[in-house]
């Protein structure tokens, strides 16, 4: 059972990550039809609240949404730090007042979403929440590396880049270690500081030691905001010690699966060629990223609503 | 005249009873099991007035301290108009409803702004335990060696937070693998040490007397006990619910996640930072501070990040001692009153009735401050306090009219 919200991958149960990916594929059974749409969420309302840009994070949800009937409201919350605005509390009660059933929010605060969780009895789910966690996308990298291996268990994912300040890196080490996967990292110091060993993986100095050992390496994206602030010198200097080019891909096997949540930053993180390579899915984690989220909203939404079950009714 | 029987005296072996003078103890006649014992000081308050009525008003303050046990508030300058001048002292040094004693430590620097001195001679000739630029870090170390050396000549004390002015910002919770585990940018230590570091080696060629706190490591507590051994006049204090609390409450332990109550700075450290901060009260390195830090719901009620720092504590502090120091009622009474009584620049003599037995349910909802925003929330604590008599003097003959729980106007 999935609990009333999603906020996080750590804590969450083996069997509730298999009940989400399993769902996820019936999920994508329906993008497949010509007529992409179910009824199960009609007359249900989801709002997108972001308070941090983001183009595919919020298009797959309303995406999702959509695909299952429900309608969609998007609040795009512009909030440098120095804005004074109304408070997140505010904010949300505004939109608690338009009736919502699930709110999907991203927030450059660790823990937004749980406030938003613990003070309304709406559904939340997490679209990322500072470096803390981004839930749909460590299960939609799941299901991903579910499809191509048949099961997590066993596998090795390697994680290369900024896993300090990486939300996407903290879903995946949960979900995956939760489903007898192994995580190694590896990154610069400042990415990837030795208060990590708090998270269930293992720390590699080199790219080279980790992708030796990988059945799946995945690349994080190089935020431009880091550079040149003393955390990362130079993009060129992160591209020769930690990117990501075809000699690199080489030394790993020939099945090696390589995943980047995007947008990426060719020639930084990933090399160009690396990215359009055979072994790249990153196209795939996009349309996987779509059944994920149909399968949370479902989950979380469907079991009481009038069209709850109906996957196979097109409207 | 209402008298208190059979009530054992701090300081006395055999329990007597006990003549108060007024009618203080509301309907307690019987001390059987309860010890009267020097009022407490509080060593770091943030007073919330003049400027922050939402915080707290001299009332609230005032009944906030009677309802635990103390009796003298030593404030920072973290107020609005910021005290910098001789003149805002006539409006700060007050005696509360209920008769507590605010002794407030003015600006050290003018504005609180680190760049300029304030009028420290002028400032000293008014009875103050010392100047202080409160939670806030002096970022240039010139001016910090020049207010050491200026105030030595007044025999003025300086009020330090012991923090590298750069480090100090960086991070909202303890810098651990739990921090990492929550997504929350950590605070180091080192924050603390080269803090320390930077007064300790100022202390030592200036000669001026400081009190630094909150401490919140085992590095701070180490570092201020080689500086006693070397014998320079440095004086810590650390905050009551840093010797219960960890990091760790920042999720479950009766918090739920990303509690703001317990959003600290310094931020709640490591279970061995508590226990070596447990072990340094119960040496007497340091003494204990209620630190109490009332905030409006406004401003808690944020994401951990936004939210500003700071916890109620005067209304917890003696239990939450009591109980970290295992029920010991003498090291207790060191840590809240003999202690910190020594950095008062008057005597004082208040006078608090505790049960040290009974056992206090924190619930913040009741208390007397205005704020809301106890850490301890919540928590079953060993210790309470029953009554204050914050004016008392002796105990024999004294003077009538002093303060009462429960005041309710100025």
């Amino acid at each position: 059972m999935i609990g009333k919200d999603l906020l996080q991958l750590r804590g969450m149960p083996r069997e509730t990550i298999t009940e989400i990916l399993d769902t996820a594929e019936q999920m994508r059974e329906v993008g497949r039809r010509k007529v992409k749409k179910v009824p199960p969420l009609r007359g249900r309302l989801v709002v997108t609240l972001f308070f941090e840009n983001s183009t595919r994070t919020k298009t797959s949800f309303e995406l999702a949404a959509k695909r299952l009937s429900a309608d969609t409201l998007s609040f795009n919350v512009n909030t440098s730090s120095t804005t004074k605005g109304e408070t997140l509390m505010d904010t949300a009660r505004t939109i608690y007042a338009m009736q919502p059933d699930a709110v999907v929010v991203r927030h450059a605060c660790a823990g937004a979403p749980h406030l938003l969780a613990r003070n309304f009895p709406w559904r939340v789910l997490n679209a990322g929440d500072g470096i803390h966690e981004h839930p749909s996308q460590g299960l939609l990298d799941m299901l991903t590396i579910r499809d191509k291996f048949g099961s997590l268990e066993g596998r090795t994912v390697a994680i290369v880049g900024d896993v300090q300040h990486s939300r996407v890196a903290r879903s995946n080490i949960w979900g995956l270690t939760t489903m007898g996967a192994r995580v190694i990292v590896a990154g610069p110091g400042t990415m990837c500081r030795a208060e990590l060993s708090g998270l269930p993986v293992e720390m590699r100095h080199t790219i080279d030691e980790v992708v030796r050992d990988a059945d799946v390496i995945m690349l994080l994206r190089i935020q431009h905001e880091r550079l040149g602030r003393g955390v990362l010198p130079s993009a060129r200097e992160y591209a020769t010690f930690y990117g990501l080019d075809l000699a690199r891909l080489r030394m790993a096997g020939p099945d090696v699966m390589v995943m980047h949540p995007g947008p990426i930053n060719r020639g930084v993180e990933i090399g160009a060629d690396v990215a359009d390579s055979a072994q790249s899915v990153i196209l795939d984690q996009v349309t996987n990223g779509i059944a994920v989220r149909m399968a949370l909203l479902y989950l979380l939404l469907g079991s009481d609503s009038p069209g709850a079950g109906a996957l196979h009714a097109a409207d | 005249m209402p008298r208190i029987e059979n009530v054992r005296v701090w300081g006395e072996k055999a329990p007597r009873a006990v003549d108060l003078g007024f009618g203080a103890a509301e309907g307690c006649t019987d001390g059987t099991g309860m010890v009267l014992v020097p009022s407490f000081v509080d060593l770091g308050c943030d007073p919330g007035f003049p400027g922050f009525p939402v915080r707290e008003t001299p009332t609230s303050l005032g009944n906030a301290a009677l309802a635990g046990g103390f009796a003298d508030l030593v404030t920072r300058p973290c107020v609005d108009p910021v005290p910098d001048q001789p003149e805002h002292l006539a409006d700060l040094r007050r005696t509360l409803p209920g008769g507590v004693r605010v002794w407030p430590t003015p600006a050290m620097t003018r504005g609180l702004a680190g760049q300029a001195l304030s009028e420290l001679g002028l400032l000293s000739r008014f009875s103050i335990p010392g100047v202080s630029d409160g939670g806030l870090v002096t970022a240039d170390t010139v001016i910090l060696r020049n207010a050491m050396e200026y105030a030595r000549h007044f025999s003025l004390r300086l009020w330090l937070r012991p923090a590298d002015p750069m480090l100090d910002a960086l991070g909202v919770v303890h810098d651990s693998p739990f921090a990492s585990v929550l997504g929350l940018r950590g605070n180091p230590v080192a924050n603390e040490e080269i803090g320390l570091a930077r007064i300790i080696a100022l202390v030592r060629a200036t000669g001026a007397r400081v009190v630094v706190g909150p401490i919140s490591s085992r590095v701070g507590v180490d570092m201020l006990r080689r500086s006693a051994a070397e014998g320079l006049p440095v004086s810590g204090y650390v905050a009551a619910r840093s010797l219960l609390l960890d990091e760790h409450v920042v999720e479950g332990a009766g918090h739920h996640p990303y509690d703001t109550r317990v959003r600290l700075h310094p931020p709640l450290r490591s279970v061995e930072d508590r226990e070596a901060l447990v072990d340094a009260v119960r040496q007497r390195l340091v003494v204990v501070s209620a630190d109490h830090a009332p905030r409006a719901p406004e401003e808690k009620e944020l994401e951990f990040e936004r939210a500003v720092p700071g916890a109620t504590g005067l209304e917890s502090a003696f239990a939450a001692t009591l109980t970290a120091l295992g029920g010991d009622l003498s090291a207790t009474v060191h840590a809240l009153s003999v202690g910190p009584r020594a950095f008062l620049p008057e005597p004082t003599g208040g006078w608090t009735l505790v049960d040290p037995r009974a056992e206090t349910l924190v619930d913040a909802s009741s208390h007397q401050s205005l704020a809301r925003n106890d850490a301890l929330d919540g928590k079953r604590l060993t210790g309470r306090v029953v009554a204050s008599f914050p004016a008392a003097g002796g105990i024999s003959g004294a003077r009538p009219g002093a303060g009462v729980l429960g005041q309710t106007d100025e």
